[in-house]
């Protein structure tokens, strides 16, 4: 949901996962934990609303300036904080290209933090695929933003 | 030593720790040897750092309130809006109508309990004991043959409305009847001619 450009699309897709979730507790089964079930709702809301964006948003001008103003930043160093701007701009525009499939997976393993087997349970898919989802997520971003770490 | 290309498959998950252990070892050895699978492990590792730092967290306040409202804006079930307006109608009555209502309510209930409960004990008594009941005469001489089991009623029906469920004497001159949870037994012996 951070990744979402615009705060209040996060907002209303935040506020909508509850609205799903009171609307279908009665289809709510004990098989995963309430919590898988909700990140289950929150997800698919995010895939549907990259698709139906279908956007390859590419952050300029004011916008860029505002996002990335947002970021948090080391202090002290001016060199480095203007570095790590850029590798943040970077990495949200590199995001945007992936699949929401592959954006997906990488976002609930490296920010949620949450294992294969959850990512699965959530997703709905085979470990398998979260697996080789991840691994193409990961080298996709990897070629993008070595440009950036390289310069 | 295994190559690169299979190794990269797996630095991700190695990263995770997500590898059975005999992988894990494998791709720690792999690693301990080579240069370009160790940076591109870092760069894994640098990039989660990354995609952690730019994923903050929306500004949550009036966010459950906002919620709430909207699900009060859903369409509801007729029961669930049935439920709602006696909720409304009960939480609007003050603390002294309250305490009355549920009093006269709860004397309803016991008034209502010890009207029924004779009903209720005939309607168990029959149900649980669906085979004899004899009635008998308190006036009457016992039956020819008052030995009888349980299911062959032998006592002719009159007005005494005496429950009698056992039949029990080997002599055929007295008849003994137990009524059933009472402490009466009534034992009957034929007029001496």
């Amino acid at each position: 949901m951070a990744v979402v450009h615009n705060q209040d699309d996060a907002i209303e897709l935040a506020q909508e996962t509850f609205i799903r979730a009171y609307e279908n507790l009665s289809k709510f089964e004990s098989r995963s934990s309430f919590s898988t079930w909700l990140y289950r709702i929150a997800a698919n809301l995010a895939i549907d609303f990259w698709r139906r964006e279908g956007r390859h948003v590419v952050l300029h001008g004011e916008d860029a300036d505002n996002e990335i103003s947002k970021l948090p930043t080391t202090s002290g160093d001016s060199f480095k904080e203007v570095s790590r701007s850029e590798l943040s701009a970077r990495l949200k525009q590199a995001l945007e290209e992936l699949t929401p499939e592959h954006r997906a997976v990488i976002l609930l393993r490296e920010v949620e933090g949450m294992s294969y087997d959850e990512i699965s349970d959530v997703l709905q898919c085979p470990r398998g695929t979260v697996m080789s989802r991840l691994h193409y997520a990961r080298t996709h971003l990897r070629t993008i933003l070595k440009d950036v770490a390289g310069s | 030593m295994a190559e690169c290309g299979e190794i990269s498959m797996m630095l991700g998950a190695f990263e995770d720790s997500e590898l059975e252990p005999n992988e894990m070892q494998e791709v720690a050895f792999h690693l301990a040897r080579c240069e370009s699978c160790t940076s591109i492990l870092a760069d894994y590792s640098t990039l989660g750092r990354d995609l952690r730092s730019i994923a903050a967290e929306p500004a949550l306040a009036g966010f459950s309130s906002a919620v709430i409202a909207r699900v009060d804006r859903l369409p509801q079930p007729v029961l669930t809006r049935i439920e709602r307006f006696i909720r409304r109608q009960l939480d609007s009555v003050s603390v002294g109508s309250g305490i009355a209502w549920g009093g006269a309510v709860a004397a309803a209930a016991i008034v209502t309990i010890i009207l029924m409960t004779p009903y209720a004990q005939q309607f168990a008594n029959r149900a649980t004991q669906p085979t004899v009941i004899a009635k008998a005469d308190a006036n009457a001489a016992p039956a020819a043959n008052p030995v009888a089991t349980a299911n062959e009623p032998t006592m002719a029906d009159n007005d005494s409305h005496a429950d009698i469920s056992r039949l029990e004497s080997e002599n055929h001159s007295v008849a003994v009847w137990s009524e059933p949870r009472r402490d009466t037994t009534v034992i009957w012996l034929p007029d001496q001619p």
